[in-house]
């Protein structure tokens, strides 16, 4: 396996960890604005906002690790 | 996808022109009617809304104020009625004191009456029955007759006063 | 490019005739810009065709175009904006570039939609435009307001004196970070659902079978309605991102200087 090979590889596998955790971190938002909006429908206009941003943020620092991802696939 | 991840400073000036460009036609001749329309219709909406919470209040106000009215109308009234009937009473009772009175004046006035005349009766027995002693008197003084006789006349003049008394 | 001019094309790129090496800067305008000039057009002849109604009638109720932009300048004065930028004036000040920005953004996206079409916001450079300018509005607002020593005490991030020299390089980074953030999300979304739709059609030239066209198309078809929320979910994140940060750069002083004016609202 040449570096090139070993970039791939490395793409695909961090592209699957990344993608692990952003849907771990957005999962677990999701499930708590939901708990939020559920126990609280009056909040629930500002707990999506809330919501959405948050989800933006983590959403953020998944992109961040795609492009590195991008990088590396981007090596061959 | 060589070129994804390029950044050509080309497309950031021209982006970077455009949009300057497209803020500056937006903001000057887009935008503007729209605020001043929208700030315009949310300045009448707020007056409305204001003029209409002012001409409830006013209503509001009317409103008691008539309630108030009313209810000082009311207990006028009860008072009027109560006073009227306290003065009925009144007046029912001042005349049945003075028709009391009145009776208690005749009642006294007919014993005084009475009185007077059964003075008036006294007076005038007395004044026969002396006259008719005086008779007798007289009578006997006149006729000096015996002890008979004495006891006949007393005894007749006794019955006569009997008789008219 | 002609040949007999001083530039010319070769596999897709520009370069000198004289040497064949690029040049210092590329200022061609390729179809990303002419793409921008159409979004830009449509964005401001709308608020042209909405702009005459409100001129003729002002306090007629609103109707069709005028209503719908009218919902969304709207929805961003009262819910992106007024509650990050707190202060009235500044929100009067800057309301036309946050309406400016999300309008852009989305008719770019929703450009991109249509067959034939590019999405401009799918490229780096348009949104590291967008966030350079996201960056100026963010850090020279903040300066403006309160004033260059404020500024730097929030590189401090509201820790103690002694821990400048750990703050303030990441607060240094952070300030740089939020704009390539809102560059690199804005791209990647606008990219990775073209790079799927592809990818989904693509799936038909590989396996040489006219059997996989009904589940690629069909897939292609969600990710596509998928990719229209995901148009108008980008630009309202761009814009509301760009509130947040503006709101979180200003701090509270905004708040304490002008407080009143929003009560009066």
């Amino acid at each position: 396996m040449d570096g090139y090979g070993l970039a791939w590889l490395a793409a695909g596998i961090g592209c699957g960890i990344t993608v692990l955790g952003v849907g771990n971190g957005i999962g677990r938002l999701a499930a708590a604005a939901l708990e939020a909006g559920a126990r609280q429908p009056e909040a629930a206009g500002d707990v999506r906002t809330t919501m959405i941003i948050g989800a933006a943020l983590i959403e953020g620092v998944a992109l961040f690790a795609l492009v590195v991802c991008i990088f590396l696939a981007l090596k061959g | 996808m060589d070129g994804l991840l390029q950044i050509s400073p080309g497309l950031i000036i021209w982006t970077l022109v455009n949009f300057s460009l497209y803020l500056f036609i937006l903001a000057k001749f887009g935008y503007k009617p729209l605020r001043s329309a929208l700030e315009q219709r949310e300045q009448t909406i707020a007056d409305s809304i204001r003029s209409a919470e002012q001409a409830r209040a006013e209503a509001q106000r009317l409103l008691t104020e008539a309630d108030e009215q009313r209810k000082r109308a009311h207990a006028e009234m009860v008072e009027l009625l109560r006073d009227a009937r306290q003065q009925a009473e009144r007046i029912v009772a001042k005349a049945a004191e003075e028709g009391e009175r009145v009776k208690q004046e005749k009642l006294q006035e007919a014993e005084r009456e009475i009185e007077r005349l059964v003075a008036d009766a006294r007076a005038t027995l007395k004044r026969e029955v002396a006259e008719l002693a005086l008779q007798v008197t007289q009578k006997l003084l006149a006729q000096q007759l015996d002890g008979e006789l004495h006891r006949r006349v007393v005894e007749q003049s006794l019955a006569q006063l009997e008789h008219t008394n | 490019m002609e040949e007999a001019g001083a530039y010319r094309l070769v596999k897709g790129h520009v370069v000198r005739a004289s040497d064949g090496r690029a040049p210092a800067l590329d200022l061609s305008v390729t179809n990303l810009v002419v793409f921008q000039w159409i979004g830009m057009l449509l964005v401001i002849g709308l608020f042209f065709l909405a702009g005459r109604r409100y001129r003729r009638a002002p306090l007629a109720p609103p109707r069709g175009i005028q209503n719908a932009l009218e919902a969304v300048v709207v929805y961003i004065r009262d819910e992106v904006v007024r509650p990050n930028l707190r202060s009235e004036r500044l929100v009067r000040a800057f309301m036309p570039y946050f309406v400016g920005l999300f309008c852009f953004i989305l008719v770019l996206n929703l450009l991109g939609l249509l067959p034939g079409m590019h999405t401009a916001t799918g490229s780096i450079g348009t949104t590291a435009a967008l966030a350079i300018t996201a960056f100026l509005v963010i850090n020279g607002l903040a300066i403006r307001e309160v004033g260059i020593k404020g500024w730097l005490h929030h590189l401090l991030g509201g820790a103690p004196v002694y821990l400048a020299p750990i703050m303030v390089p990441i607060e240094i980074l952070g300030l740089f970070t939020k704009p390539f953030a809102l560059t690199v999300r804005l791209f990647a979304n606008m990219s990775a659902g073209h790079i799927i739709l592809l990818s989904l059609v693509g799936l038909i030239f590989y396996f040489r079978s006219i059997f996989v066209a009904p589940m690629s198309i069909g897939f292609s078809i969600f990710i596509y309605l998928l990719e229209t929320l995901v148009c108008f979910l980008q630009a309202y994140i761009f814009t509301i991102l760009t509130a947040v940060f503006v709101g979180l750069a200003l701090g509270d002083h905004a708040d304490d200087h002008h407080g009143h004016a929003v009560s009066a609202s």
